[in-house]
């Protein structure tokens, strides 16, 4: 089956319309949810209608291959500006020293209603469970949370 | 109450007053249209004001080929009394197949079917365009994206560097 030679233009359009303005607010937040985070948050440039049209997006994913420095950096300010509830939070890592940053950001995650929690390190070091994790009350999914239990 | 062996048909009426017929079957893919047949099971005919005909009969194009791989996958199975995992996978490559043939569209169909997929509630072609608006901004700079949806940037330089500020990993190259 080979692609089609069709397609009249929509006739109602003309053809300088801002073609996603006229889509409700959950279609731009799902196209931008198939989004690596970095090219959500770059859509803020677009124009003033899109400065904040990713801060609302309900699943924050952190991957890729950045120092620990730059996610720390990422994450902090993706918080920091986010408005709403945010259902899932993942963070793919190499590893991360920083049980501070870990603490700060289920803290802050725990009152957005957070359901779907991943933390993934690919390097595996002993460190307390951040004691925030026990106020995500809504959590329903835990994963790979490579982190020994120590009892405080 | 009672079905009839053949199958029932029901008009599909497009904003342009274009008329549809379609099997319930085809109509029922789309969750607006079963919504509305279950409310009231001896309609016929309904009205989609919200919809082109251009945009609908792709939409039914797109309803008819998935109703069509499904009755074939079941009686497949209904033959052969399981379904075969190879004849399953390649069923399901040559619907993606068709399914990446039929995105082959302009921008302006593209968002007209994202928000006929929207309000019908067909969920496979709401994600199926959605994914592919998202692959239309994957990888490409702010000003490819304006270009490409005709977004008008309406912020001054001091605005934009501003929001640049905030995020400036976001704006670095690398990966």
């Amino acid at each position: 089956m080979d692609g089609r030679q069709r397609r009249k233009k929509s006739s109602d359009f003309e053809l300088n319309t801002d073609l996603l303005s006229r889509m409700p607010r959950e279609i731009i937040e799902n196209i931008l949810i198939k989004l690596p985070i970095k090219e959500a948050v770059r859509t803020s440039v677009l124009s003033s209608k899109w400065k904040s049209s990713w801060a609302s997006i309900p699943d924050l994913v952190f991957t890729g291959k950045i120092s620990e420095s730059e996610l720390i950096r990422s994450v902090d300010s993706v918080l920091l500006l986010h408005q709403g509830s945010i259902l899932k939070f993942e963070l793919v890592s190499r590893q991360l020293a920083c049980d501070e940053a870990i603490n700060r950001w289920l803290l802050a995650l725990s009152k957005n209603g957070l359901k779907d929690l991943r933390l993934i390190f690919y390097i595996f070091k002993d460190c307390q469970v951040p004691s925030s994790l026990f106020s995500c009350h809504k959590l329903e999914r835990l994963e790979n949370f490579r982190l020994h239990h120590k009892c405080t | 109450m009672a079905r009839s062996s053949t199958e029932n048909m029901i008009t599909l009426m497009s904003s342009d007053g274009e008329e549809f017929m379609v099997t319930e079957k085809v109509a029922r893919e789309c969750t607006t249209i079963r919504n509305m047949l279950e409310d009231d099971c001896v309609i016929t005919n309904i009205p989609l004001p919200n919809v082109t005909s251009d945009i609908l009969s792709m939409v039914i194009e797109y309803c008819m080929e998935h109703v069509a791989a499904a009755e074939k996958a079941a009686a497949e199975t209904a033959e052969k009394g399981s379904s075969s995992a190879p004849a399953a996978a390649k069923a399901n490559k040559d619907l993606e197949e068709w399914d990446k043939a039929f995105m082959n569209v302009d921008v302006y169909t593209l968002c007209d079917l994202i928000l006929a997929a929207n309000y019908l509630n067909v969920s496979g072609l709401l994600d199926l365009t959605i994914q592919t608006a998202a692959n239309l901004i994957k990888g490409k700079s702010p000003e490819q994206i304006r270009k490409t949806f005709h977004i008008q940037n309406d912020l001054s330089l001091e605005e934009e560097e501003k929001i640049r500020s905030q995020t400036p990993w976001a704006f670095e190259k690398s990966e």
